[in-house]
This record gives structure tokens, C-alpha cells and sequence, in this order.
């Protein structure tokens, strides 16, 4: 034995770990031991821990360079198939018409009920009204607001006074959002629908069927919201970590620890938010579970995807995160 | 647990065994009570078989007899560190 694991640590698995030893061990500790010449083995488990400062902009970006193959694919499948260049690209430009149309109709929507909104709030604002003689002496006995709202208001000339009538002028006027306004808030609104649906490019290029979204309470611990979400979908396991071991200075606070796996008969997209202590922050981890033929046990047993696909993602890919493979034997 | 398995160790108690890949602890991040963990060197090449042990199992078996490196458990005839 080369070492002991701190007191309370029993493994991520269901099963209290007594011993940890290497894969390689498998084999020669286990007779008929098919670890190595199995693809497909069951009760093989991945686990992922995001890496700290591991951003969800970053995670997206890496899936969006899979999305780009899935893509591409498309396009090819659709050439093969015999679709002519002007057809597939019409539909591209559909596609982005309609997003772009989309858009830029809701941020001009947007833009009025913030105009109007802008003019009542001007509207109820009483003007400064400040007709005295300032002589500006150096001295203001009285510092502060009075001090400032006879700096603002002076001098009382000509000009201040063609502002107000300019803006008594414009409350009695209907405010008509100019072209030149429109095409602001349409383009605005084409940039953000634009980066919106980047955002949401990833999850369709994944074959993700459900997406589970989780806000934690303050104060409370994650996985106690966490719980009943999951308990909703038909995941054959969970594990639930609440690591009372965790140091304090690796995510925060002890207890706390963002780590979370989900083992589910299809792939699911889990998103905590603000999960980790001090810092709002969304965590996202796929679960990439399937289950091959009859459940091993009672309960069922959920392989994780064999070990060359998961080499073969991580290191395609290149996430942005640490991971770890754990046969529970 | 139903969905996990008991290896019967050949001493007659079952001990229940993880296998894992060298990052595992790293991944998770803890550091050990005592010696240390494994690491991706271990099981490569001609290594001998490393194992970890869980504190609950040292202490079952061991009583509280202070770490030593080294110390072998016989499976199957094979010996492991």
C-alpha cells in the first residue's frame, strides 16, 4: 500500500471503496479480467471536474468547433444527396434572414417601449428652476446638493432658458423614433439574436434531449435543489457529492465543492448556476451515458461511453477539462 | 449496493475494490491521510501493483498502527503494495 485516503472519503461511486488500485492492476487481480479486450465495458465511469476558471463562454466555444463539423456535414450529406449549390445556399440565407428578421422586430419593440418609457420618466422630472444672481464668490457655506444645483443651474442666461422652451417644446410633441433610430436598434438586434443563437448552436448540434436547469438557494446546499430536478427525469443514477472534505481554499468553502455527476440513459445538458460561493458563475457538464442491453443489476447499470470514445472526444476536442476513469468492480 | 461489486477477497472478507486511472485523485482533488495516492506512473511498464487504501480499511485492518509505505496484501497470489 502506498498511501491512506482521508477519513470519510469512500469513493464517487455508490459502493463504499475500500481499495483504490490502477486499471492496469485489473487484469491480474481479476481472473478473466476483459477490461482490456472488451470495448464496450459496463460499470466503467468518466469523471469530469471542471478545471477552476473554467468559463461557460469556453465551454461553449469548444463545442462550437464540433458543431461546425456537424455542419459541414450536413452540407456535404446534402450535396451527396443531390441538392444543387443555390438551393443549400438559399436555405442558409433563409435561415439567417429569418434570425436576423426575428431580431430585429423584437429590439425595435424593445427600443420604443424604452423611448416611451425614457420620455415619461423626463416628463415627471421637474425642472431646475433657478432665476437668482450668482455671484460666484469662491465660498458656499452650505456644501453639498444646494451647492451643486447653483452651480448647474448658472448662470441664468439666454440659453437655459431656449432649453427649457426646447423641452417643453418636445413633451407636447409625439416622440416618432427617427430611421436613423430604427436602424440602430436593428442592427443591435440582429447582433444579439446572432449571439444568442451561437449560445444555443452547441446544444443542437449535441443530441441533448433534455436540459436541466438548476438555481440553487442561497445558503442552502446545491444539491438539495438540485435533487428534485433530477428526480423528474428517469437518470438510473445519480451521485451527489457534498465532499465535506473538500479544502476551503479549492472553490470557495468546504461543502460546496461544484462537482456534480449525472449517469442518464440519454445525454442531458446540466446547468447550476451560481453554484460556486462568491461567484456567479453557470457550470455546465454533459452526461454522455447509455446503457447498453439489459441492466447488469436491479437497480441497472448505466456504462459511460467506452473507453477509446471518451479518449477520442476529450482529446479531439480538447475540453477544458480534467478527467479521470474509475471502474467500480 | 446492487449496482456495484463486492470482490471476495481470498481471505474470506469482502473488500470492495476501485479501479482507476492515475489522475483519479487528481481529478478529485484531495490529498491523502498518509503515503500518497496514485499517480498516471503507477501500473506503467514493469511497475508493481500500488493500492490505496481507505481509512476505515486501514484502520479495520491495521488497528492503529501508524502508515508504513510498503506494506503488501497477497490476491490471488499476487502481491500488492
Amino acid at each position: 500500500m502506498i498511501g491512506v485516503a482521508p477519513g470519510g472519503f469512500s469513493g464517487l461511486g455508490g459502493i463504499k471503496t475500500e481499495m483504490w488500485c490502477t486499471l492496469s492492476a485489473h487484469s491480474e487481480m481479476i481472473p478473466g479480467s476483459r477490461v482490456r479486450s472488451e470495448r464496450y465495458v459496463s460499470a466503467v465511469r468518466l469523471y469530469v471536474r471542471l478545471r477552476r476558471g473554467a468559463s461557460q463562454g469556453a465551454l461553449l466555444s469548444e463545442w462550437q468547433a464540433p458543431h461546425r463539423q456537424v455542419r459541414q456535414r450536413e452540407i456535404e450529406i446534402r450535396f451527396a444527396l443531390g441538392a444543387q449549390q443555390r438551393h443549400v445556399i438559399s436555405q442558409l440565407l433563409t435561415e439567417n434572414a429569418l434570425l436576423a428578421a426575428f431580431g430585429a422586430t423584437g429590439a425595435i419593440a424593445i427600443g420604443r417601449l424604452a423611448r416611451e418609457a425614457l420620455g415619461r420618466w423626463s416628463a415627471s422630472t421637474p425642472d431646475l428652476q433657478f432665476t437668482g444672481n450668482i455671484q460666484s464668490t469662491g465660498r458656499c457655506r452650505r456644501p453639498g446638493l444646494g451647492c451643486i444645483a447653483v452651480l448647474w443651474g448658472a448662470p441664468d442666461s439666454q440659453a437655459s432658458a431656449s432649453r427649457l422652451q426646447a423641452r417643453e417644446a418636445t413633451k407636447r410633441t409625439p416622440r416618432v423614433p427617427e430611421r436613423s433610430q430604427l436602424f440602430f436598434f436593428a442592427v443591435i438586434g440582429v447582433i444579439l439574436t446572432q449571439s444568442l443563437w451561437r449560445r444555443l448552436e452547441p446544444q443542437v448540434a449535441f443530441p441533448i434531449k433534455q436540459i436541466i436547469e438548476v438555481s440553487p438557494s442561497a445558503g442552502r446546499h446545491p444539491f438539495r435543489d438540485l435533487s428534485p430536478a433530477l428526480a423528474r427525469l428517469k437518470i438510473v443514477r445519480r451521485h451527489f457529492l457534498p465532499y465535506p472534505w473538500a479544502q476551503a481554499s479549492d472553490y470557495g468553502a468546504p461543502k460546496r465543492w461544484p462537482f456534480h455527476l449525472v449517469e442518464s440513459r440519454r445525454p442531458i445538458l446540466l446547468r447550476i448556476h451560481g453554484l460556486s460561493v462568491g461567484a456567479r458563475e453557470t457550470l455546465e457538464s454533459q452526461g454522455t451515458g447509455y446503457s447498453r442491453g439489459k441492466p447488469d443489476c436491479g437497480t441497472g447499470v448505466v456504462a459511460a461511453p467506452p473507453i477509446p470514445l471518451v479518449s477520442n472526444y476529450t482529446q479531439r476536442h480538447g475540453m477544458t477539462a480534467d478527467a479521470s476513469l474509475s471502474l467500480v468492480w | 449496493m446492487p449496482a456495484d461489486f463486492v470482490i471476495d477477497s481470498p481471505s474470506g472478507q469482502p473488500v470492495a475494490i476501485s479501479f482507476v486511472s492515475g489522475n483519479y485523485f487528481p481529478v478529485i482533488g484531495i490529498t491523502p491521510f498518509a503515503g500518497r495516492f496514485l499517480n498516471p506512473d503507477d501500473g506503467k511498464g514493469d511497475a508493481p501493483l500500488s493500492c490505496v487504501a481507505s481509512d476505515r480499511f486501514w484502520r479495520e485492518r491495521f488497528g492503529n498502527a501508524p502508515f508504513q509505505a510498503g506494506r503488501h496484501i497477497v490476491w490471488n497470489g499476487r502481491s500488492v503494495a
